[in-house]
């Protein structure tokens, strides 16, 4: 019986697939970095305010890419893992906003960045991802 | 009342494999039968131990690497 390779020729290695997410949070944190860096000093010029929240905001954008190229190039089992940890990443993220929010309204927390929320929110699904796959393959 | 076709999707159903006993046969590895149907050794491993239901096309490409019907190695159990 012939070997069925098409579907193991698309997986990408392992270096190269973690390569091209990790150059992705390197240029999101780096746009991230040098926006912030600047808007912290108040430019006055709107253009250059808008500017660099675009920047900001593509250099973001390149992550998802990354990862939906990688999801692409993955198997079923692969693309199941990322799914359930998105599931459980959402849970945490809602668990984590409804506590804030709990906190505030309790008069124990006065206020919260959104700056705060998007890191915990990329942090719960890196969390995630590794346990899915921790648990799918272990 | 609950209706009867509720109460059927409501049954936990599990799917059972005879993945292993299969390999055994052929006397292949996970990595070996993941190779042929295009999955990494993890993933026949999560198959094997229950973890992770196959979709339908890998079920087909399992089958057809043993040359058997999906049928014949996917069972589908009710459970109490």
């Amino acid at each position: 019986m012939p070997l069925d390779m098409s579907e193991g020729k698309k997986v990408a290695p392992g270096a190269k697939v973690l390569g091209r997410v990790f150059l992705s949070v390197i240029l999101w944190g780096g746009t991230f970095v040098f926006a912030v860096k600047i808007l912290r000093h108040h430019p006055t010029n709107v253009w250059e305010r808008a500017g660099l929240v675009l920047l900001a905001v593509l250099g973001f954008l390149t992550w998802p890419a990354a990862v939906l190229k990688v999801v692409r190039l993955q198997n079923e089992f692969e693309r199941r893992i990322h799914l359930v940890a998105l599931a459980i990443a959402f849970v945490a993220d809602i668990l984590f906003i409804f506590t804030a929010n709990m906190l505030q309204l309790a008069g124990f927390l006065n206020w919260l960045s959104l700056q705060t929320i998007w890191l915990v929110m990329f942090f719960t699904w890196f969390v995630a991802m590794y346990a899915t796959s921790w648990y799918y393959k272990s | 009342m609950v209706r009867r076709d509720v109460c059927d999707v409501l049954v936990l159903q599990i799917m059972k494999n005879r993945l292993r006993v299969l390999r055994a046969e052929q006397n292949w590895s996970q990595a070996e039968l993941g190779m042929r149907v295009g999955v990494t050794r993890q993933a026949i491993n999560a198959i094997e131990t229950g973890k992770y239901d196959p979709g339908l096309p890998l079920a087909m490409k399992i089958a057809r690497a043993f040359a058997q019907k999906v049928d014949d190695i996917f069972e589908l159990e009710e459970s109490d």
